[in-house]
């Protein structure tokens, strides 16, 4: 049949490269990053106008302290989300992890190195118990971390009988209230765990191999990525950097205290979705994350410094997060 | 054959084109009152195109149509249903959760009794329309609940509960085991004695031969012939299907470069969709699987490349018996699989192009865990131009390129592995006719170096042309194997038919 020699013939043909352009093409999480950032400028330069105080270096600091728990916590989350799956028990781990660094380091008198690698391996397993359960069970994250999230708190209280346990033990209050040079300690942390998540996210095939399952978890999983690794890794390492800002939380209130940090995994949420980070997974990074955390954080400090009723600030972020998310959906149809 | 006969439905020159293709040019239909009429030909012959226009989902470009010798305008679905059109279409339109009376009467539920609904009146109702099909399906049960045999009779009751004077079934057995299909024809013969008109489109020509008084054979967008049933064999209606050029013999070349063997397959079998398949696969040969659309081609590979579990058999890689199949241990062993479905299964459309390309590889583009980006971009590069993929920049989201060049890109992932073996399932589907040859060319080429290669394709014709070698599938089984000169076609197609 001829079509059989065509083809023959056709495979003696040379393959070109295609010509070759230099339009660079950006994404629309980048897209939104830059958006985010203008939009921050312009907050700054309202609040710096309209606020008293607000631009002196301890109100500055001030707003970093703020924000460092709820940022680290991002770090974790951005990967979570971006893998298509989402964490909702980040303020429990936080406040269960806290009591039990209390636990360990005053109750049980365990030295303070080993006592904080036992609780930021707790706060991992407690991760890896929800992927293990997504991955295995085929249970929705979003279920096991909510249970994780009622449980955990109560856990909290029953570990430490209702009361703060205190006093925390010599030296580690450097952790939540020290400085490194002009910077809290906890913004240190900040900086660095931001560092290390940037660098897994874009830089590492095991953070390639997130991106490829959130986007698409059966054709991930037809390349040949192991999706149980992905999975299960980005809920432990969110799960140990809860138990992290537990850790900072207890040294900063020197007590392992059961009642902190309530609602913060909806803050941590606020941030990574502010950030540009697709609710559907496969889309979004840890600088934006960053800087969503760094918006809602100076938004709050603004509204304080400016004498706004707390009534009102709530309505302010709420309005802020839709915002952010309809420019996302916006960016969406674009394309 | 029914007693009374006279004509039901006149379709004249009916003509339909969509964007690209000309999918019906003049197609002439007709259907008497009881009788079932068979509607055949190969995939993208025009069928589901006239049923479509029949059904009024869309309008023809030209042409006209008459229901009992009045000219129609069917302008919607629910403007063919008054005319008496009733279509039972291949996919089951039911919901599983509601009750087989629900489903029946789903959208007309409230008629005639105003907004109280009498349940026991809408379950005595839904007994009447079972029994006309034979059935003791009790109108209460809940659809989840039945066989895949019993849903399908509750699609036809559906279909039947309008009182349709045409009836047109698009593969109503493509999903029944033998004696279910044996039942639903008995059924369908009893609904034309009693004067319904049945138009049988099913791509099971042991059936149709069964059931069909007439059969029209559509080739091309056009009729080719229409003849009562009893002038006509299987073999005739598949040259009919073909035409008359490719039913003849072709020659099968071998291998240009045939080594040992690469991929072999003992045995295997996973319980309702693939029975005891076993075959072997040399170094350098595109294996054609061959069949149609449900006949286990799919489920075989997925097996293979330990998608799913086999529940017996063993394979062998480079003879190396493979236990605990995994696709991620698969990709280790050198073998390649691009899915059906280049969207849900093959991409990653929202990553780019560069993502998506060097997927499959992500370890060897890396140094103790971190991307080396340069590697990265020399392997991209190479491949898009090795592949002719037509793209302006890597970076752009897998989404924005067009169908061949996004199968291009799914093949390029697998080439980035330096497969042993490559699994290609309906690797042309949807793509235009150059990227087709360009995907062929790449094949021959790869197999040339010595890449195993085994080729699906429902477009029987690109399996001939593409393979050294044909395995033919039908109901989950190797049903027959076509290598060297005088390979004919309408054998194939045949043997991929009968069942």
């Amino acid at each position: 049949m001829s079509t059989k020699g065509t083809a023959n013939d056709m495979a003696s043909v040379s393959a070109t490269p295609p010509p070759a352009t230099t339009r660079r093409h950006i994404s629309p999480v980048t897209r939104s990053m830059l958006f985010l950032l203008l939009a921050y400028v312009l907050l700054f330069l309202v609040l710096s106008w309209q606020a008293p105080n607000f631009t002196s270096s301890s109100n500055l600091l001030n707003i970093l302290r703020h924000m460092a728990m709820i940022a680290i916590c991002g770090v974790g989350l951005t990967m979570v989300i971006v893998a298509a799956e989402i964490d909702l028990s980040v303020g429990s781990v936080a406040a269960f992890c806290g009591v039990c660094m209390a636990l360990f380091a005053v109750t049980w008198a365990i030295p303070l190195p080993l006592a904080m690698i036992m609780t930021l391996l707790l706060g991992a397993a407690f991760g890896a118990f929800t992927g293990t359960l997504r991955v295995l069970l085929k249970i929705p994250s979003f279920i096991t971390s909510l249970a994780l999230l009622t449980a955990l708190r109560s856990g909290a209280f029953l570990v430490s009988g209702g009361f703060p346990i205190s006093p925390m033990p010599e030296g580690f209050s450097f952790w939540g209230n020290g400085w490194i040079g002009p910077l809290p300690v906890p913004v240190v942390i900040m900086v660095i765990a931001y560092a290390l998540g940037y660098v897994v996210m874009a830089r590492t095939s095991w953070g390639r191999a997130i991106y490829a399952v959130g986007g698409n978890e059966e054709a991930a999983r037809l390349s040949g990525i192991s999706v149980p690794g992905v999975k299960i890794g980005v809920f432990a390492i969110s799960g140990a950097l809860a138990a992290l800002a537990g850790i900072l939380l207890a040294s900063r209130l020197n007590s392992g205290t059961p009642t902190v940090a309530q609602g913060m995994e909806l803050e941590v949420i606020a941030a990574v979705i502010i950030g540009g980070t697709s609710l559907f997974g496969g889309a979004g990074s840890v600088l934006g994350t960053l800087l969503g955390a760094l918006f809602m954080a100076t938004l709050k400090n603004g509204m304080v410094l400016m004498g706004v009723s707390p009534y009102s600030q709530g309505v302010v972020s709420g309005v802020v997060i839709v915002l952010a998310v309809l420019l996302g959906a916006l960016q969406m149809r674009r394309r | 054959m029914a007693a009374v006969m006279s004509r039901l439905l006149k379709m004249s020159s009916i003509s339909k084109g969509f964007p690209g293709v000309q999918a019906l040019s003049g197609v002439d239909f007709t259907l008497d009152r009881g009788e079932v009429h068979a509607l055949v030909g190969k995939n993208g012959a025009g069928k589901s195109t006239l049923i479509k226009i029949l059904g009024g989902v869309f309008p023809p470009d030209g042409g006209d149509m008459k229901i009992e010798g009045k000219a129609v305008d069917l302008s919607s679905p629910h403007a063919a249903m008054e005319k008496g059109v009733a279509i039972v279409h291949q996919e089951l339109s039911l919901v599983p959760q509601l009750t087989v009376a629900e489903n029946i009467f789903l959208g007309r539920l409230g008629q005639g009794s105003g907004w109280w609904l009498r349940w026991t009146d809408l379950a005595a109702k839904a007994q009447t329309v079972l029994k006309r099909l034979d059935s003791a399906i009790d109108p209460k049960a809940t659809v989840r609940d039945l066989s895949v045999a019993q849903q399908q009779l509750v699609e036809i009751a559906k279909a039947l509960a309008r009182d349709p004077h045409i009836l047109v079934l698009d593969e109503p057995t493509s999903a029944l085991a033998d004696q279910d299909a044996e039942r639903l024809l008995h059924i369908l013969r009893r609904l034309a004695s009693d004067g319904v008109g049945i138009v049988y489109i099913s791509h099971r020509l042991a059936e149709v031969e069964q059931v069909a008084d007439r059969v029209t054979v559509l080739r091309d967008g056009n009729t080719v012939s229409s003849v009562a049933m009893a002038e006509v064999d299987r073999r005739r209606i598949v040259e009919l299907m073909l035409g008359e050029e490719l039913s003849h013999g072709d020659d099968l070349h071998p291998p240009k470069n045939r080594g040992d063997v690469v991929l072999s397959v003992q045995g295997l079998s996973r319980s309702g969709v693939v029975e005891d398949v076993s075959f072997d696969l040399h170094k350098g040969e595109i294996l054609g699987i061959a069949g149609l659309v449900g006949a286990g081609r799919t489920e075989l590979v997925r097996l293979i490349f330990g998608c799913d579990q086999a529940d017996a058999g063993e394979i062998s890689i480079g003879g190396q018996r493979i236990e605990r199949l995994s696709p991620r241990r698969m990709c280790g062993l050198g073998v390649g699989y691009l899915p059906e479905d280049r969207k849900s299964q093959g991409l990653v459309l929202d990553l780019s192009i560069r993502e998506n390309m060097v997927m499959t590889v992500l370890h060897r583009m890396s140094d103790f865990g971190f991307m080396n980006r340069r590697r990265e971009r020399d392997v991209v590069d190479q491949l898009i131009a090795d592949l002719q993929v037509a793209c302006s920049d890597t970076e752009m989201p897998a989404r924005t390129l067009s169908g061949g060049n996004q199968q291009k890109i799914v093949i390029g992932k697998w080439l980035a592995t330096k497969p042993a073996l490559l699994i290609l399932d309906e690797p042309t589907r949807g793509i235009d006719v150059q990227a087709k040859a360009q995907i062929f060319r790449i094949l021959e080429g790869l197999a040339e170096t010595g890449v195993a290669i085994i080729f699906i394709s429902s477009e029987i014709e690109e399996v001939m042309m593409v393979s050294h070698r044909i395995l033919t599938m039908a109901n989950g089984r190797i049903v027959g194997e076509t290598e060297g000169a005088n390979a004919d076609l309408a054998d194939i197609l045949l043997c991929a038919t009968g069942t």
